[in-house]
């Protein structure tokens, strides 16, 4: 064998000078990756310290126990007009060793808005006719003197912004039936209570008259009742690259007390994930319906309306931006990893509000874009910022919250 | 931004223009890369790099393919070009990342089986001490240190999965070697507790990677996690010596190492890497990272001198740690790993089938030699490795020589040298005689003679029983000097209605009564 190698022709081998040519050809085409690792590129060297150090997994360390079944984690979040917050958050995977999740929150902005909820649940808790069972509880209170409002419509003006107070506790109870593969079908049990008034200036008052605002300043009670219908087989539930989750749910508002303030809610809500040509190459959609019915000539307290807003997500703009009895919204999403644990994103999103559904049409849609970073660790997204425009200045959203 | 749009279109047609040619290199199907220029050694790569580097192997490897979904055609973008490191007939160079060895040579079931130690039968020696000792995370390890200052890697089975990762280990090494990449030399010993002192400069890793001083306890506790014998209490290891050289580091699987002059081709465009692909989806081995890999530094001037790279780890294959294939079995066309990396997602069609043509030479019996080298105690799983390994080359082979043209080993004589019926018939002086293999037998074929570009076809399609073509006197008196012509030969099975895509051979006339082959090109369709 070494006599015949010895024979060979020895060559200097290099790429094909085409490569060259095509490499300089291309390179317009490769600005913007290389504009926005540049851009980022403080973040990518924390990365990679991050990863060197294996700080991640010091700080999983720190916060939960050995088996990582029990978490005690800092949230933070700020942006879309909420303003900076924070507080401490506590998740428990397998209580008693009896596959019990325990969760709870609680959270307060600057600006002293509260909020607080928590969850227990059960799956597959028991089983009908071999059918597996699951049930949930789950309790939320928050307080806000900051909710805004810029009256009802998809042409409310952004000039309108006014603010009350909300104080509102509910308390949802769930039992779902997982009859197929990924599929699941439940009844949904609650009581809600809330109240709003006079919050931060400029008050409601100011631009509207309470007393056009169904609802204000009374303490309303609701039982609520519903089904929702589901059918999830994402991959990953925090960073999800296939699959999606298509969600149908159904809730009765009932009032209880005077005055006629009942009313019906449906959601349909779609979201896919599409792997694309390499891992963490990610295209997401998502298309989101509400509908908010009057029953028996009632009327919708204003605060319960259906909300198209930065939590929607419409990025581009501030929390209840828009309000109506329906909503509609789009969202298109493209992830790609950035550095070892950031993924970068730009979105489109689109939607509209409508009173109702024969008064939908294909105009007046509001759009914002944009793209953010997602901060991923152990298959988890820890923390997201947007940033987004939609017409009505620059949103710059961050926290812990999941997107899409 | 019409004028950036107008900017990139311009560009894009201007990278169309830049074809190359298929014809790089001398008309020579062996040739050696010059890539041992003495260099100074350069700086270790940080060992588990492989998880910092991910998002940018990924993100390079698709930017080929985001500029095709963009919009710009893939014939200006090449979509996943072709390596760039193979020569005018298809093959890798010999080079520090692969020495031709199956697919060039006939090599024995008994020299495959022996590995690149060439069956050194030494096994441990008695003076040895432990100096690294793993955590165990994935499959106990320690390296130990003999009398003579060589430092083995050694592997042990979890109480678990016995044999798994030993066994596959070996024979993942002896094949991978086989087809031409470098490993370290390995093989199976039985080792007690006893024989493993502590050295006083041992080290472990804490779970944050930190390097701390390893004690006897560190060493019990690994210990604990290995299958040992219940009767002698000994434990099966596989043993990797450490190549000759310093080690720098594990290579990446995309781009270039810094500091390496003889590194020049990136490496998810090498041909050996991206076909190692195939190799690994013949092996079962759901992740090929860097973490697995290993550059060495061979002073030979001095203190200069070259890298040569090494596969180290093969001890994750053949299902050694329980990640099996799809219920439905292995499906050549739908296997992928569970972790890639850049080489392995811009491999071609064209890549596959070279490494598939190397693992057909492969016969059952040096499959059987191989798996006998790994020692099993149960005959029943080696019978089952055995099986398993015939299946899987069967699967891979068939599937990616069924995809492009299946011939290979062309060679061209002249009628004269060669006596045959054929050229007797319709020949003779001055004639050529036209051969080649057909790696996967039985097919008819058909050949065309054409210029290079097909503005003169000199021989329409002809079909022919055997794989030989005559070139007549009349027709080797047609081809002219100092213009390119293309033998195209297609194959097809009995039965079958469509012909499989041609390979084109290049041939020129380089002398009065000679016509030389220059090279092939595979053709998708």
């Amino acid at each position: 064998m070494e006599e015949a190698r010895a024979a060979d022709p020895v060559l200097t081998i290099k790429p094909p000078a085409g490569r060259i040519y095509k490499k300089i050809a291309l390179f317009p085409l490769e600005l913007p990756k290389y504009a926005f690792r540049l851009a980022t590129f403080p973040l990518g060297f924390t990365s990679r310290y991050v990863e060197r150090k294996h700080i991640q997994q010091r700080v999983a360390d720190f916060l939960s126990n050995d088996e990582r079944t029990m978490w005690v984690y800092p949230i933070i979040e700020g942006g879309a007009g909420s303003g900076f917050g924070g507080g401490p958050g506590f998740k428990y995977i397998d209580l008693f060793h009896r596959g019990y999740q325990l969760s709870a929150y609680y959270k307060i902005h600057v600006n002293l808005d509260q909020q607080a909820g928590a969850s227990l649940e059960k799956p597959d808790a028991f089983e009908i006719l071999g059918t597996p069972i699951s049930w949930s509880f789950s309790p939320q209170w928050q307080r806000s003197a900051n909710q805004y409002f810029y009256g009802i419509g998809n042409d409310s003006s952004q000039d309108d912004q006014t603010k009350y107070l909300i104080n509102e506790t509910d308390i949802l109870g769930s039992i779902a039936a997982h009859p197929f593969k990924n599929f699941s079908t439940g009844i949904d049990l609650g009581y809600s209570i809330a109240t709003t008034g006079v919050g931060a200036y400029p008050t409601v008052g100011t631009i509207f008259p309470t007393s056009s605002l169904p609802g204000y300043g009374k303490w309303l009670q609701y039982i609520l009742a519903g089904i929702t219908i589901s059918h999830d087989d994402r991959d990953n539930r925090s960073v999800p690259e296939s699959g999606g989750v298509r969600t149908f749910r159904f809730l009765r508002y009932q009032h209880l007390g005077e005055g006629n303030l009942s009313f019906n809610k449906y959601v349909l809500d779609v979201k896919q994930f599409i792997r694309l040509w390499a891992p963490r190459h990610v295209l997401a959609l998502h298309m989101g319906w509400a509908f908010e019915q009057e029953t028996g000539g009632s009327t919708i307290p204003f605060y319960r309306l259906s909300t198209l807003d930065v939590y929607s997500p419409l990025r581009g703009f501030k929390r209840q931006r828009f309000v109506d009895n329906d909503m509609c919204v789009f969202n298109v999403e493209y992830r790609f990893p950035l550095w070892g644990t950031i993924d970068g994103v730009f979105f489109g999103d689109t939607g509209r509000v409508f009173p109702k559904i024969t008064d939908f049409s294909f105009s007046g849609f509001k759009y914002t874009g944009g793209g953010g970073l997602r901060m991923r660790a152990m298959n988890t997204m820890i923390f997201r910022v947007d940033v987004a425009y939609g017409g009505e200045g620059v949103n710059a959203i961050f926290g812990m919250s999941k997107s899409l | 931004m019409k004028r950036y749009v107008l900017i990139m279109i311009f560009c894009s047609v201007l990278a169309g223009c830049a074809a190359s040619s298929a014809l790089r290199f001398p008309p020579s199907r062996w040739v050696k890369d010059n890539d041992r220029m003495p260099i100074l050694e350069p700086k270790e790569r940080w060992k588990y790099s492989y998880a910092v580097g991910e998002s940018e192997r990924y993100q390079t490897a698709a930017f080929e393919k985001i500029s095709t979904f963009i919009g710009v055609p893939k014939m200006v973008t090449g979509g996943n070009e072709e390596a760039f490191n193979v020569n005018n007939f298809d093959e890798s160079p010999d080079s520090t990342w692969f020495t031709n060895r199956l697919g060039r040579f006939d090599i024995s079931a008994s020299d495959i089986a022996k590995g690149g130690g060439g069956g050194d039968p030494a096994g441990l020696k008695d003076d040895l001490e432990v100096v690294w000792v793993g955590r165990g995370e994935v499959a106990p390890e320690m390296i130990v240190e003999d009398d003579d200052g060589t430092h083995h890697l050694l592997l042990f089975d979890t109480q678990e999965r016995p044999e798994a990762a030993t066994g596959a280990s070996i024979i993942a090494n002896r094949l991978l070697y086989a087809f031409g990449y470098d490993l370290p030399v390995s093989r199976i010993v039985s080792i007690d507790r006893d024989r493993l002192p502590i050295s006083p400069h041992a080290v472990t890793l804490t779970k944050y990677d930190e390097e701390r001083p390893a004690s006897s306890e560190n060493l019990d506790k690994l210990w604990n996690m290995i299958a040992t014998d219940p009767r002698t209490g000994l434990a099966r290891a596989v043993m990797l010596t450490k190549p000759d050289g310093i080690a720098v580091g594990p290579f990446s699987f995309h781009g270039k190492r810094y500091g390496d002059k003889n590194d020049r081709i990136s490496h998810e465009n090498r041909r050996e890497l991206r076909g190692l692909r195939t190799f690994c989806a013949f092996l079962d081995c759901g992740a090929m990272v860097d973490q697995q890999t290993g550059d060495l530094f061979i002073a030979t001037d001095g203190d200069k001198g070259h890298l040569m790279h090494y596969i180290l780890y093969t001890d994750n294959m053949l299902g050694a740690y329980g990640k099996e294939d799809a219920p439905q079995g292995y499906e050549p066309a739908k296997w992928n790993p569970f972790v890639s990396n850049a080489a392995f997602n811009m491999t071609t069609k064209r890549d596959a089938f070279w490494a598939a043509a190397i693992l057909s030479r492969l016969s059952n019996d040096a499959i059987a030699a191989v798996v006998n080298e790994a020692a099993y105690s149960d005959k029943g799983a080696r019978d089952a490795m055995i099986k398993k390994l015939i299946d899987r080359r069967d699967k891979t082979v068939a599937y990616w020589l069924g995809i492009l043209s299946p011939l290979t080993n062309f060679e061209l004589t002249t009628s004269d040298k060669t006596p045959s019926p054929l050229v007797g018939e319709g020949g003779g002086e001055g004639g050529f005689l036209f051969t080649f293999d057909d790696l996967t037998g039985k097919q008819m074929y058909r050949y065309r003679l054409r210029t290079e570009r097909g503005r003169a076809v000199l021989k329409d399609w002809t079909e022919i029983p055997e794989t030989k073509v005559c070139i007549d006197s009349d027709l080797a008196a047609r081809i002219l000097k100092k213009r390119l012509y293309v033998l195209e030969i297609q194959a097809k099975k009995n039965g079958d209605e469509y012909w499989l895509p041609p390979v084109d051979v290049f041939l020129k006339r380089t002398g009065p009564d000679e016509i030389t082959l220059m090279g092939i090109a595979r053709r998708y369709r």
